[in-house]
């Protein structure tokens, strides 16, 4: 046991240089900023996914409407930004703070009436619809036009850089942090009621787990980690209008990650975006100028793929690879 | 605000509602069976749409005749689908149900794309310029018929599940699979034919749009939306509450643009559409949850 | 946890396979090909006009390579490089930086949406890469005070400032004078920036608005919208549209039998070659302000040849597409250079005039702005389903027609 805890803080603590360094590497490579652009959108996407697997893999309710809490987060900062003038580093925080409250009205609204697996990701998903429609009608958040962070030159203190790097760090920093924050729910109290709920609520509530509270806390954590990855997209793209950030495509983007790198661990969501993304930006390149629609067809057929023959995800295939060696039990 | 304005918009808000009602009736049937959701529905239509233009443009078909082709098309077509890749997840998780079929939908979608490029394609038919006046209210032809079609086709399949031994081996497998299979009821094969009815249901829908609706790669992405507001608003699974719930939408959608500014009315329907999964989740005609 | 140390090789594998696959770096001096990006909405709801743009740019490409290249660069040829945005935002800033970084693009030309252009160019400008808008409708692209970004098209302002000003040069036409009208567009930014402007111009001409009508863009049904647009009963209404919501506008007009009121959209769905082949007679009479008519002066050749390659009549995004091929060529020959720098003064120092501008207003020349100062467009109404330019006179090959 012990051996195999100090193991694990080797191999996180090494996997954490590597990527603090890879930067460096990648200065020394030819055309390394684009590569480092594609680790920043892994790493985003890790991000916002992970964030998204504490409310839909851990507590098991799965939003198809986490482009609300995406969107609020950008549109917040972004608006505090150009109108007044506030530092996103800010605005990020007053962001979290609104799709937080959100997310509890949400939660509670959802949950005080029992809407359970289908109901609530049909429930979420036209919240993030209407959501779209109702940002797009309204001048002052300007309308379908969208807001744009305006390009001030290098500047830390408003979050915008010259070099991807910085934002390969900001966005390394982030993930690390959701990745520990989820990490420490999985064996945390809240965490193990957030699995009750999931596995059983009949047995949860039997055993004294306030079914409503556990999972409006589990909406909350996941909606305000989600609206600080919206203020990092906001500042990524330097825009954001209603169709990039609300609405059923960018919410259904949030969770494939999850899905696809195995709901409800730790690792799975960012595993799946470090798989998906480079795919996602790869077949692309090599195939968007010439067959439209070919990548996305690919992307499609890789879900389909995914669910028919490894539905636990990723890291549900190598924990199976993994539990027929018995040496690997020690690790349990 | 006039009143020809209104009643111009509730006689369109009709028509459409039969359409989507149609539609939606399709995406009921596999859910109250089944259990799934299907959220590449849409993307039935558009290959049914893409069906019916070129039955028209390249074989010369009547528009209303290429129902002998949509039909027994997209009916064979969901069958398909459903064998290769709704069956092996019939018991996984609904979430991992949902995503297959939103992969499946941008695969169809996708590939639409690459084989018919991404044009907007009308059929020309003879029948989108027959407009008839009703005092100061224009009834088109096109609509009224795809309007009585829907109705038709939707009475049809009524008959079909309360009448016949397939409808009551379909009713019978939706309500309890197992005590299904335990009367003899081939349950898996069952579900293939539901699933292929269906989409048959879309192929209708198809024919009867394609004389004044366009058809693209995407044109299955609103349709496909629609059609899960209705389901709920009419009660998932309940085929007569979709029915009407298909026409609601299709008034308020078109009254709604015609008092609200610009696409408010879709906020609208959203709204009822979450209010009504909120409190009243077994729809307009479903009895109160206790 | 198993799971770190595969994540460990994951990432090593990852980085030896990005690294690998980049492609090799031309050498300095003169290269034999130069690379160009060229970024549109390939995929999407927008991949047909995606397509249409994207035409006008390989004919132009095909035109300058058969014609000897680059010559001051021993005749180098150019090489488009697609970049396909699905329409997204994010999307178009992520192909900017592939372009750039992975590709090598000495430059690039797009890509037809406002909302992906805005933050496609200003990456661009962070990677002091140049970019030509060929056609992209919002003013703000070219107001940002930008030193890498240049707009051959008009901005939402010089379509609404034509519109105005035809409508009030109605009356020595032959037509009625315009005293109100109503606005109906889609509500998407190309809807909402157009409209704007036309707002603030209707405004300054005197010409009071009595509504404005919006409406989403996948809209099974447009009757009762236009209903309620010639409701409050216009002299005219004014549309911006993209091609379904088009053609559902028109066969709206014919049921409601509105033909005393003029139509006129933005160059929307109306200029799409589809839109008239759907309608057929119903078009007939609809009014557009358009970049490019095939039976102005000189169009008609180039006109053909588009046809025989491509099938389909050119538009005005083609032929925005084309001539911002031409005009990164005049570019390139002018710098003699790819370096960026040098290539970023030529295109700025551009000024071209005859032949090699297909654009109505005959001339290219940027602003400080990086504008194109010489934006001008024809209105045309559909005759006999025909796009005949009947305004402004000096072009004018037909009679504009009223009220059939």
């Amino acid at each position: 046991m012990k051996r195999a805890h100090r193991l694990r803080i080797l191999g996180l603590a090494g996997g954490l240089l590597f990527l603090s360094l890879l930067p460096l590497a990648l200065q020394r490579v030819n055309r390394g900023e684009y590569y480092l652009h594609v680790l920043t959108l892994v790493l985003l996407y890790a991000y916002l996914s992970t964030a998204w697997n504490i409310l839909g893999g851990f507590a098991g309710q799965h939003s198809l409407g986490h482009g609300i809490f995406l969107g609020i987060g950008a549109y917040t900062s972004t608006l505090l930004f150009s109108r007044f003038g506030v530092t996103p580093w800010l605005g990020m925080w007053v962001g979290a703070l609104l799709a937080g409250a959100v997310g509890a009205f949400i939660g509670f609204l959802c949950f005080r009436y029992g809407l359970r697996g289908p109901y609530f990701a049909l429930a979420t998903i036209a919240l993030a619809e209407a959501m779209r429609y109702v940002v797009s009608n309204i001048p002052y958040l300007g309308g379908a036009r969208g807001l744009e962070v305006v390009w001030k030159g290098h500047n830390l203190a408003i979050f915008q850089f010259s070099t991807k790097a910085w934002y390969y760090y900001v966005a390394l920093f982030f993930t690390v942090i959701c990745l520990a924050i989820s990490a420490w729910l999985n064996r945390s109290r809240l965490g193990y009621w957030m699995v009750a709920v999931r596995e059983n609520e009949d047995a949860a509530a039997a055993l004294g787990v306030d079914l409503v509270r556990t999972k409006v806390i589990a909406t909350v954590v996941s909606a305000v980690l989600t609206a600080i990855g919206g203020t990092f997209y906001a500042q990524y793209f330097t825009f954001v209008n209603p169709a990039s950030v609300f609405g059923e495509g960018p919410s259904v983007q949030i969770l494939l990650y999850s899905i696809i790198g195995g709901l409800g661990t730790v690792w799975g969501s960012a595993i799946g975006a470090l798989v998906l993304v480079p795919i996602a930006e790869f077949t692309r390149a090599r195939l968007g100028g010439t067959f439209a629609g070919v990548h996305l067809l690919i992307y499609g057929a890789i879900l389909m793929v995914v669910m028919l023959f490894m539905p636990q995800g990723i890291v549900g295939v190598v924990q199976k690879v993994v539990r027929r060696r018995p040496r690997a039990k020690e690790d349990r | 605000m006039n009143t020809s304005l209104l009643a111009q918009a509730a006689v369109n808000g009709l028509f459409i509602g039969g359409v989507f009602a149609l539609i939606s009736i399709g995406l009921t049937l596999i859910w109250g069976v089944m259990r799934i959701i299907n959220f590449a529905h849409g993307e039935f239509l558009m290959i049914g749409m893409y069906i019916a233009y070129f039955a028209v443009v390249r074989a010369g078909l009547d528009p209303y005749l290429t129902l002998l082709v949509t039909v027994p098309a997209l009916f064979l077509v969901g069958a398909l689908i459903f064998w290769g890749t709704i069956r092996p997840v019939l018991s996984a998780p609904s979430m991992n149900q949902i995503l297959l079929t939103v992969g499946l939908s941008l695969v169809l979608q996708n590939l639409a794309l690459v084989f018919f490029k991404a044009d907007v394609l009308f059929a020309q038919t003879p029948y989108a310029k027959m407009n008839y006046r009703i005092g100061s209210v224009v009834l088109e032809m096109p609509k009224l018929i795809a309007f009585a079609g829907s109705v038709l086709a939707a009475s049809l399949l009524y008959w079909l599940l309360q009448s016949t031994d397939l409808g009551r081996a379909i009713r019978a497998a939706s309500q309890n699979s197992r005590a299904a299979q335990l009367m003899g009821i081939n349950v898996r094969q069952t579900y293939l034919v539901a699933f292929g009815i269906g989409s048959a249901c879309l192929g209708v829908a198809a024919s009867l749009m394609i004389p004044f609706y366009y058809v693209s790669p995407t044109v299955g992405i609103f349709f496909g939306t629609i059609a899960f507001v209705i389901v709920v608003l009419g009660g998932m699974g309940n085929f007569l509450g979709a029915l009407v719930a298909g026409v609601i939408i299709g008034l308020t959608e078109s009254l709604g643009a015609a008092v609200l500014p610009g696409s408010l009315a879709r906020v609208f329907t959203f709204a009822v559409f979450v209010l009504f999964l909120l409190f009243r989740p077994t729809g307009i005609f479903g009895r109160r949850q206790g | 946890m198993r799971t770190n140390r595969w994540l460990l090789a994951l990432s090593v594998l990852l980085c030896i396979a990005l690294t690998s696959c980049g492609a090799p770096s031309a050498g300095p001096g003169q290269p034999k090909t130069i690379k160009v990006g060229a970024l549109y909405p390939l995929s999407g709801e927008l991949a047909q006009i995606g397509d249409n743009v994207r035409n006008g740019l390989v004919l132009a490409v095909e035109d300058i390579n058969a014609a000897g290249g680059i010559r001051s660069m021993g005749g180098a040829k150019i090489e488009l490089v697609f970049g396909d945005t699905q329409g997204k935002p994010d999307v178009g800033v992520s192909e900017v930086d592939r372009l750039v970084q992975q590709e090598g693009v000495v430059a690039i030309i797009g890509c037809y949406q406002s909302a992906v252009t805005i933050p496609a160019t200003q990456e661009a400008e962070r990677l002091q890469v140049p970019f030509i808008v060929d056609i992209a409708v919002a003013n703000k692209i070219t107001e940002r005070g930008f030193r890498w970004v240049f707009r051959v098209g008009p901005k939402a302002d010089s379509y609404a400032a034509d519109q105005v000003a035809f409508l009030k040069d109605l009356p020595s036409l032959g037509g009625p004078e315009i005293r109100k009208v109503a606005l109906l567009h889609e509500d998407t930014d190309w809807g909402q920036s157009t409209a704007e402007a036309q707002k603030r111009f209707l405004k300054e001409a005197g010409i009071e608005v009595l509504t404005e009508v919006t409406y989403p863009a996948n809209a099974a049904d447009l009757t009762t919208e236009v209903s309620k647009a010639a409701a409050t009963n216009p002299d005219a209404i004014l549309t911006v549209t993209y091609l379904n919501d088009a053609v559902l506008i028109t066969q709206a007009r014919e049921k409601l039998g509105l033909k005393n009121i003029l139509f006129m959209d933005t160059a929307g769905g109306t200029i799409d070659p589809e839109y008239i082949q759907r309608l057929g007679s119903a078009a007939d009479g609809m009014l557009t302000v358009v970049e490019f008519s095939k039976f102005a002066k000189g169009s008609a050749e180039l006109n053909e040849r588009y046809r025989a390659r491509f099938g389909e009549d050119m538009t005005g995004n083609s032929v925005h597409s084309y001539q911002a091929g031409l005009v990164l060529a005049d570019a390139l020959e002018r710098a003699g250079t790819t370096e960026k720098n040098a290539l970023r003064d030529a295109i700025a120092r551009t000024d071209m005039s005859g032949e090699k501008v297909v654009l109505p207003s005959g001339r290219v020349q940027f602003g400080e702005d990086g504008q194109n100062r010489f934006a001008r467009l024809y209105v045309v109404q559909i005759q006999k389903g025909e796009l005949m330019p009947v305004w402004p006179p000096a072009v004018a090959t037909a009679k504009i027609q009223f009220g059939q």
